[in-house]
């Protein structure tokens, strides 16, 4: 009898897991994805040596911004130290898929 | 003449690889010897580095228990440079690894309901097991690896309204705990899988150095908490005892420890301050030093050297899954084959921090 | 905090015994590399923690503690791999691979930048 109770009770219930992880709702200040506005940037390359990763690559003659998605932890150093807040760390989730030069070490 | 019957390193039950040689006689293991290193990092050699970056390689030891990894850390290095944090940093951090353990031992309960072949209960605990991570998740920013740490306090405060949503999801976490406990002592089955098997005594314990709750669960207590880092010293704590010392004991335990650790986090939010949440330490650091912390599976123990400058000159993580390791020649022989399986899992084994 | 600095083998050996006595546990032994030599740390538990220091020359055997304390020999094949040393009836290999044998990373002679990464050489991702 219990049991019939209990699955007729998760019957009704909302499933426990989401479909699609994109649909998740994430808090604001979650750590997602880096992104460097390029206006703002001095080139102090601060963030280039604060990275415990090394996944940001910046040279300051070309004035090139490497960031390696598939190297980085995620851990919102690089916000902190860029003294003009040109980093920014979005709230997007990573993505299931990954694109082939994100993988490029 | 027994028969060599090799155990891993790829096994349905094991979630990690780890290598075991059983000897067995007919059903009966009589001998057993171990390999690892499967996992090996190299994480000590990688933290010979600033030491504000090895604070996110050593939450990078273990991919279950972060926080108390990079809390011992950081705790050394602020032991070497003679800072005190503010208060309100002690609570926070605490909250963290207390939450950090109520997630463990729920991942713990799951695989070992699984391994004693209880599908069931394995989707309930992690099913549960989820509300703890949107509590970590809100209040910090990430699932696992929280990056909350810095020498010399916190990098980010938690809200009030997390505050709010973390007791709320309590509440309901506490609940459910409630529920599993009922069903799981109640099980005539699960009650004969588990009595009386992987016996280990006191003595025992303290001959093979083991750790955390599987030595509680034999009435040996350690638990580094009672040493009073962070706000355990300002919070009333003593560790939970069993002197059972089978497997059954071990869930005991750890749903004991559960229901202690909802308690904690409840108190220490009623107690929390206001107040900063600490300046971040730039200067280098010079000596030597010693930390431990009582992670979920037992005592953590950091040995930390510096030269003087930002970079370290050493450091030595002892994990407490290596120092349980070593019971296993003891518990396995004895054991009918069927049951080592679930007992190779009972002592909570975590591949990813033993081999560094 | 305590420390007790020891001289030579029979003196850690003795002392160590001494601890065993007293009902203390080995927490770990650490190895730190001083250049010339290498400096052993007993971290041991028995009320707080107290550590027993000894140092020894690279090429020198060192003694085990694995006959006081059984788990010892965890920590020891650990050290002996290490930092490539000797240790009294200790086989070393717990942690590293074949290849890495005999090469004793943690020494400050180990650099990490000449080893090269399996990935790269493999053509571990074709294009
Ligand atoms: S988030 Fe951390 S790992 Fe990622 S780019 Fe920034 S500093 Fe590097
Ligand atoms: S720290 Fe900021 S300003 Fe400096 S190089 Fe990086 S992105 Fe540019």
């Amino acid at each position: 009898m219990g049991l019939v109770k209990y699955a007729l009770k998760n019957l009704l219930r909302r499933p426990a897991t989401v479909e699609d992880p994109a649909a998740i709702p994430v808090p604001d200040d979650y750590r997602g994805t880096v992104f460097m506005h390029r206006d703002e940037c001095i080139w102090c390359l601060r963030c280039m040596k604060a990275c415990p990763a090394n996944s940001i690559i910046v040279d300051r003659e070309k004035e090139v911004f490497v960031y390696k998605y598939m190297k980085c932890i995620t851990c919102g150093i690089c916000e902190d130290v860029c003294p003009t807040d040109a980093i920014e760390i979005l709230p997007v989730p990573r993505e299931a898929k990954y694109k082939r030069e994100w993988l490029e070490y | 003449m027994p028969t060599i019957v090799p155990f891993g390193p790829q096994h349905p039950i094991l979630v990690e690889p780890i290598r075991y040689l059983l000897a067995l006689e007919e059903e009966t293991v009589v001998g057993v010897e171990y390999e690892i290193g499967y996992l090996h990092k190299g994480l000590e050699k990688a933290m010979e580095n600033d030491y504000i970056k090895d604070i996110y390689f050593a939450e990078r030891v273990c991919g279950i228990c972060s926080m108390v990894h990079s809390t011992t850390f950081v705790n050394a290095v602020e032991k070497l440079a003679g800072i005190e944090v503010p208060e309100r940093v002690k609570f926070i951090r605490t909250i963290l690894l207390e939450l950090e353990r109520l997630h463990s031992h729920m991942l713990w309960l799951g695989i070992v309901a699984d391994s004693i072949g209880f599908q069931n209960l394995f989707m309930l605990c992690w099913r549960d097991r989820e509300l703890i991570m949107d509590i970590l998740e809100s209040l910090t920013g990430n699932r696992i690896h929280f990056s909350m740490n810095t020498v010399g306090g916190l990098r980010k405060d938690i809200s009030e309204k997390g505050i709010r949503f973390m007791l709320g999801n309590l509440d309901r976490f506490a609940l459910s705990v409630r529920k599993i406990e009922n069903s799981l002592y109640n099980d005539l089955t699960v009650l004969k899988r588990l009595r009386g098997v992987a016996y280990l005594t006191r003595e025992d314990c303290k001959r093979y150095g083991v750790v955390g709750p599987n030595a509680r669960a034999s009435g040996y207590s350690n638990d580094s908490r009672m040493d009073g880092y962070e706000a355990y010293e300002m919070i009333d704590f003593s560790p939970i005892l069993k002197a059972g010392g089978d497997n059954l004991d071990r869930v005991v335990i750890r749903m004991d420890e559960v229901l202690q650790s909802i308690g904690l986090i409840r108190e220490c939010v009623r107690l929390l301050p206001d107040g900063e949440i600490g300046e971040k330490y730039k200067r280098g650091v010079e000596g030597e030093t010693f930390f431990r912390c009582e992670a979920p599976r037992g005592e953590l123990f950091y040995y930390v050297r510096g030269n003087g400058s930002k970079k370290l000159e050493r450091v030595k993580i002892r994990t407490p899954t290596l120092a349980n390791l070593a019971m296993m020649e003891k518990v396995m022989i004895g054991l009918e084959f069927a049951n080592v399986p679930a007992t190779a899992l009972f002592f909570d084994p975590c591949m990813s921090c033993q081999d560094r | 905090m305590k420390d007790i600095r020891v001289e030579n083998t029979d003196d850690l050996l003795s002392e160590v015994g001494r601890l065993r006595g007293e009902g203390a546990r080995l927490i770990t032994i650490t190895g730190v590399d001083l250049g010339e030599s290498i400096e052993v740390i007993y971290h041991f538990d028995l009320e707080g923690v107290i550590n027993v220091r000894a140092v020894f020359d690279h090429g020198d055997r060192l003694p085990s503690v694995s006959e006081v304390f059984f788990y010892a020999r965890l920590y020891e094949r650990e050290l002996a791999e290490m930092f490539d040393v000797e240790i009294e009836g200790i086989h070393r290999g717990l942690l590293l691979s074949e290849d890495m044998r005999g090469k004793g990373p943690l020494r400050k002679r180990f650099k990490v930048e000449n080893v090269t990464l399996v990935s790269k050489e493999d053509k571990y991702c074709p294009r």
